[in-house]
């Protein structure tokens, strides 16, 4: 499955977030990759996404987000009403 | 710029601070002539957001503030026990981040009337251990969060009433803060009962926020949380806004009291849009009565403008206004005739117009005024300007219900001056007397604010808190001295401060303030022989003086040259220091003031 839309859409985010332009993403980027995201810039960065694309992510799914991709997947299984 | 300020809309956009936080400090952080605060943060539940919320909340509203955080959940043990870290760092303020999840002795079933009595003392003595060990150990200002009510009542409705339930013990211990906060003025509560009750507790106790990043509410009330301490580091930093300045046809009143006639206007009991009215007049009309000016631009004929304040159900007068300005000038430049004639900066005033052109023009025209998004429906004014924290005050004094007199006097004083053409004649016309004595501990609360809410007559802009202005009138080497100033239309109450400091036989002022309510009314060189009398009794040969620049105190740039000070250094108009020899056979400054310097 192509993810691009999803990415672009992440990146912006984390642009925003860290004050940084906007970052190539791949479903392996981890968190971390970019100056700034720490932990704290971490909660942010799901916290906007969480607006962005008008959803709310479960504790169990929170615990998951070590890499972008984690994200991307959680977002396709909400949407297909997973 | 722009783009930065207009993140901070009133009502304010949450999730744009949120998310662009990083962006909106870093251009913040250019702006020049910040006041630099230490703020030590105490937690007993994460803080990082919320440090970094009120960060830009404080540096929008120019102070850059320097920030101590405790380890996670150690509040207690931090202020407790000996810390050599926040004792280095000294703080201006210290801020504990408690709330419910903190209460150590919630009652169990199994307690008595006597039992929950003693929990309920207990839980009281830890944090009263905390705010008597504070002020003993940093003397600095403290604020603390009341209590939330709970996330759960196992009790259900009982919780309230049955002294085993959680909102009930709550109730009692916020209570008991209450009491302390009214005598120990040092200590200030930052009322998240209130604040998350109005947020929605459903939205306020975010379990997902506690169990995942452990904050005590959800990452979206943070920025109204935020705001609202802000709002108190403001009062405490003497940056509240003063003066609302409002519009009048479908602002104050409904309709257009020049085409619709006064008895057509929507104010009273008579409709919806009515009642709307008369409600946000009452609210008006409170924020007078506690303190804050109130004046009116108005596209209007003046007559008309005043026949609104005639209505019967009308209840605002048109003499609860300290400026009236009902004319067809733009409004930008009826805001700066206010702003001299009620004699505050710009920058304490909130501009209240249903008309978002008038908005605009005046955003543009007058940047550094507060223009609220009212937007054009009535029933969200009140709410707006309430939750906007602008006008926080960290006590309201004797001096701040009776201020709205003293702006009604200086209206009467306006109109004689004009009688006179020399103003020496209008100020012996007044019949003013002072008295001007050293600071005493019932005048302590006024001096303090006085001190940190001037700005123009403030020759040094140095700010004292409470325990230091308290630990001036112990000192033997200083000469502090306050002056109150009445005249026939009645009395001004204290409005003038100094501080100075002996070294050798030197006295040195630290300080000198005096409130722009008495302004041109020579009551410096009142205040100015009485220093001298009493620094010839302690031996002083010279007096030094020191001006500090700042936007707003240009009209005391040359005060100690009129004084007949030499400058020693600096250029005149800008920083400089100045030096008077006191002479053994000092003739008095003073004219026009009788004197009094008994108590």
């Amino acid at each position: 499955m192509n993810h691009s839309a999803l990415l672009d859409q992440i990146s912006i985010v984390i642009a925003d977030v860290l004050d940084i332009d906007k970052p190539v993403l791949g479903m392996e980027t981890t968190a971390g990759s970019f100056e700034g995201w720490d932990s704290l810039a971490h909660i942010s960065i799901v916290a906007q996404i969480e607006s962005d694309f008008g959803l709310k992510f479960t504790l169990a799914e929170l615990a998951e987000f070590s890499a972008v991709g984690n994200i991307v997947q959680a977002i396709e299984r909400k949407r297909n009403g997973g | 710029m722009s783009a930065i300020s207009s993140s901070f809309t009133i009502p304010i956009d949450a999730n744009l601070l949120l998310r662009k936080k990083k962006a909106i400090r870093r251009t913040l952080l250019t702006e020049s002539g910040l006041l630099k605060k230490k703020i030590a943060i105490l937690g007993g539940s994460t803080t990082a957001e919320i440090k970094d919320i009120l960060e830009i909340f404080l540096l929008n509203s120019g102070i850059e503030p320097e920030f101590y955080e405790s380890d996670f959940n150690q509040y207690y043990e931090e202020i407790m026990f000996e810390n050599a870290a926040l004792k280095a760092f000294s703080p201006d303020v210290v801020f504990i981040h408690t709330t419910q999840v903190n209460i150590r002795n919630f009652p169990s079933l199994s307690d008595n009337d006597d039992s929950v009595e003693r929990k309920l003392t207990d839980e009281f003595n830890l944090l009263e251990g905390m705010w008597e060990r504070l002020k003993a150990e940093y003397g600095c200002t403290i604020i603390q969060n009341n209590y939330e009510l709970p996330f759960a009542r196992p009790l259900g409705n009982l919780d309230f009433s049955d002294i085993h339930g959680k909102t009930h013990f709550v109730a009692a211990l916020n209570q008991k803060m209450a009491r302390y906060a009214q005598v120990n003025t040092n200590f200030l509560v930052h009322d998240i009962h209130y604040l998350s009750s109005w947020i929605g507790l459903e939205k306020w106790h975010n379990r997902k926020d506690w169990y995942s990043y452990k904050y005590a509410l959800g990452l979206d009330c943070i920025p109204a949380f935020a705001q609202n301490l802000a709002s108190i580091l403001m009062a405490v930093f003497g940056k509240s806004k003063k003066a609302l300045i409002l519009d009048l046809d479908n602002t104050l009143w409904g309709g257009v009291i020049g085409d619709d006639g006064v008895h057509q206007i929507k104010i009273g009991t008579g409709s919806a849009l009515a009642e709307a009215y008369t409600d946000f007049q009452t609210y008006v009309r409170e924020m007078r009565d506690r303190g804050i000016i109130l004046t009116v631009a108005s596209k209007n004929d003046l007559q008309n403008a005043k026949d609104g304040f005639a209505h019967p159900d009308s209840t605002l007068r048109f003499d609860d206004f300290a400026s009236f300005q009902a004319n067809w000038d733009p409004k930008s430049s009826n805001i700066r005739k206010i702003a001299l004639e009620v004699n505050i900066g710009l920058d304490s005033m909130v501009f209240v117009d249903d008309n978002p052109a008038e908005r605009e023009l005046v955003r543009q025209q007058v940047p550094e005024i507060v223009v609220p998004e009212v937007g054009d429906d009535i029933d969200k004014y009140i709410a707006l300007l309430d939750k906007s924290g602008l006008f926080e005050a960290t006590r309201i004094s004797a001096e701040d219900r009776g201020r709205h007199q003293f702006y009604q006097q200086n209206v009467t004083r306006a109109e004689q001056s004009l009688q006179f053409h020399d103003y020496g004649e209008y100020l012996a016309s007044l019949c003013m007397s002072a008295q001007i004595l050293p600071f005493d501990t019932a005048s302590l609360e006024r001096v303090t604010q006085l001190i940190n809410k001037t700005n123009q007559f403030n020759l040094t802009t140095r700010r004292y808190t409470l325990s230091e202005v308290g630990s001036v009138i112990e000192s033997r080497s200083h000469v502090a001295l306050h002056g109150r100033l009445s005249d026939k239309f009645g009395d001004n109450g204290l409005i003038t401060a100094v501080i100075g400091n002996i070294v050798a036989d030197v006295l040195y002022i630290d300080l000198w303030v005096m409130s722009c309510r008495v302004l041109k009314r020579g009551m410096e060189f009142a205040v100015f022989d009485e220093l001298v009398r009493r620094a010839i009794g302690l031996g002083v040969k010279t007096i030094s003086g020191e001006y500090l620049k700042t936007a707003k105190n240009g009209m005391v740039s040359v005060l100690y040259r009129d004084l007949g000070f030499e400058k020693v250094s600096g250029a005149e108009g800008a920083d400089s220091r100045w030096t008077y020899s006191v002479p053994s056979d000092y003739k008095g400054k003073n004219s026009y003031i009788k004197v009094n310097y008994e108590s």
